[in-house]
């Protein structure tokens, strides 16, 4: 088990969590979509329900682990052709860092898009608290991203909205 | 609607449920005209294949009338005969644009369950546990298509429900796993399983050309079935003492040019190693009883082909090393069905594909629980039990 030197912050700090995707969709096609909240609406359902949008970025009522449903702020930080960088921001700060990098695919069709969320809860109740999400936060960030190719590609997302069952 | 759920290991129960609606532009509602059993249910009906829960509806082998179409659905229209292959394809994906349409990227909203066993998400299907999407299956009165223009294929005039309803699953699976075989002239082809994907696969060997196809099986119905239906020649491997050893002698000491397994994980066998894997089975060390495809390995002829359409979990004491040494090309996937029905459906409206045969039993949607008992322990030569809701 690496034990990170408590003297050196950088090392301190917890790994990115990094998930990559290739998708059909151009550069362009795939920022304009993950800065529209109309399509993250989509993208975070299940997660983070949609309060409220303004210039600056947008709002979301998040569903946190023992029944918390904390209110956060996505603010985009920064963008360029091939990027954009989002923070989480909560009462105490910002909770997390996102940055999403799309790029085309080297000598094959498609576009490369990565996602990396810097989160780091402080704390050993927020630790453990971060280990109840299900799913766990690198299983969430693939779940976003197969989302976000879905509707790119085909217009909608795989639902089991009104799925019919005996229960 | 009524509906065959799943309520706990070997618990269905016919209930009643919502009517499923269009969720997506693309979406089709479709009543169901037949629905029919399949062999890879038994693996979460028995609990070796862990996702269900409680009050899922289950099937995935079926046919129907359109009912109803999304905005965006262009292919079909209501009143129309289809029959729908059992993954949910979008066709748009990488996959999909190469005819891998059960791989598809974009079907499956439990990609996470997929994802620390298999690497890597694959599509969804209708009524097969939560890590293969959750959707709710076609036991039932009616049914939702995602991507109804990929999933939905016009049924001719001249194809009957019956031949089209296997279309579904068995004939793609069977034909696939053939086509897999590269099958030359000349070539024998051994096919473990006369169950309906195994007698799917005997006969598509044939019209692609095999020389000689064998089925291998234990049950004399279906052994008869193989002989006089399909035409394959037979072996019985309960009174041999082992099937590599007589593939070896039926094919002049070279071994068949390709081995299908139809069987899948609830192999029967004899031997100790039968044994072996059924006990480690009931104490869930592992899921699979591999009797089928060992034996498969062991009789294929060097630099021959394996095609695997048998569904797997987990298994151990594979011959990994077999394979190698003797350069067998392993072939496998869960059936492409967009990508082989229009070829079937024009075999079938010819008159050389007519799987009609296999509904050995048909019954109300209300008796399900029944034919499922019919089906899985073989009774009364039980091949397949079909299902007619609002029968």
């Amino acid at each position: 088990m690496h034990v990170p030197d408590p003297h050196d912050s950088e090392a301190a700090r917890p790994a990115p969590i990094r998930r990559a995707i290739t998708l059909q969709a151009s550069v362009e096609r795939v920022l304009d979509a993950w800065t529209d909240p109309a399509v993250q609406s989509v993208l975070f359902a299940g997660f983070a329900d949609f309060v409220e949008s303004s210039r600056e970025g947008s709002r979301w009522r998040v569903s946190a682990p023992l029944g918390q449903h904390p209110v956060v702020f996505l603010r985009t930080v920064g963008q360029s052709a091939l990027r954009v960088q989002q923070d989480v921001e909560g009462d105490a700060g910002v909770l997390a860092s996102l940055s999403l990098t799309a790029r085309p695919c080297f000598n094959r069709d498609g576009v490369e898009a990565e996602l990396q969320v810097r989160y780091a809860p402080d704390g050993v109740v927020e630790r453990l608290a971060a280990r109840l999400l299900d799913p766990a936060p690198p299983a969430l960030a693939g779940q976003i991203l197969r989302r976000l190719r879905a509707g790119l590609e085909t217009g909608e997302v795989p639902t089991l909205q009104s799925n019919p069952a005996a229960r | 609607m009524r509906a065959l759920c799943w309520n706990g290991v070997n618990d269905l129960r016919v209930e009643t449920t919502p009517d499923p609606i269009l969720v997506n532009p693309g979406d089709a509602i479709i009543k169901v005209g037949l629905s029919t059993t399949c062999g890879s249910d038994l693996h979460f009906i028995d609990g070796y294949i862990p996702g269900m829960r409680e009050g899922d509806i289950i099937g995935h082998e079926f046919m129907g009338t359109v009912m109803e179409v999304g905005p965006a659905v262009t292919a079909i229209r209501p009143g129309q005969r289809v029959v729908i292959p059992s993954f949910i394809s979008c066709g748009r994906c990488w996959h999909c644009g190469r005819h891998e349409y059960s791989l598809c990227d974009n079907t499956n909203p439990n990609g996470h369950l997929q994802e620390p066993v298999l690497g890597y998400p694959t599509a969804g299907i209708y009524g097969y546990t939560h890590a293969f999407g959750g959707y709710a299956g076609s036991h039932a009165d009616y049914i939702r298509v995602p991507h109804a223009d990929v999933g939905c294929f016009a049924i001719p005039d001249d194809v009957s429900d019956e031949d089209a309803l296997f279309l579904s699953d068995a004939g793609p699976t069977g034909f696939m796993g053939a086509d897999f075989c590269a099958i030359r002239p000349g070539d024998v082809v051994a096919v473990w399983g006369c169950g309906a994907v195994g007698l799917m696969a005997q006969l598509s060997a044939r019209l692609l050309g095999a020389e000689r196809v064998i089925g291998i099986d234990r049950l004399a119905e279906r052994l008869a079935m193989a002989r006089d239906v399909v035409g394959s020649e037979t072996l019985d491997y309960s009174a041999v003492d082992s099937v590599p050893e007589a593939l070896r002698e039926l094919t002049g000491g070279r071994g068949p040019d390709a081995c299908i397994d139809a069987v899948g994980m609830e192999a029967h066998g004899t031997g100790a190693g039968y044994a072996y894997d059924r006990v480690k089975q009931a104490l869930h060390l592992h899921t699979d009883r591999g009797q089928a495809l060992r034996e498969a390995i062991l009789a294929c002829r060097k630099g021959g082909t394996l095609s695997v359409l048998g569904v797997y979990g987990v298994m151990d004491k594979f011959p990994l090393g077999t394979l190698m040494n003797k350069g067998i090309t392993v072939r496998t996937a869960q059936q492409h069905g967009q990508h082989y029905l229009p070829r079937l459906l024009a075999l079938a409206q010819q008159g050389d594909l007519l799987p009609r045969f296999m509904a050995t039993h048909r019954m109300p949607l209300e008796d399900a629980v029944r034919g499922y008992d019919l089906f899985k322990h073989k009774k009364e030569g039980c091949v397949r039990a079909v299902f007619v809701p609002g029968a």
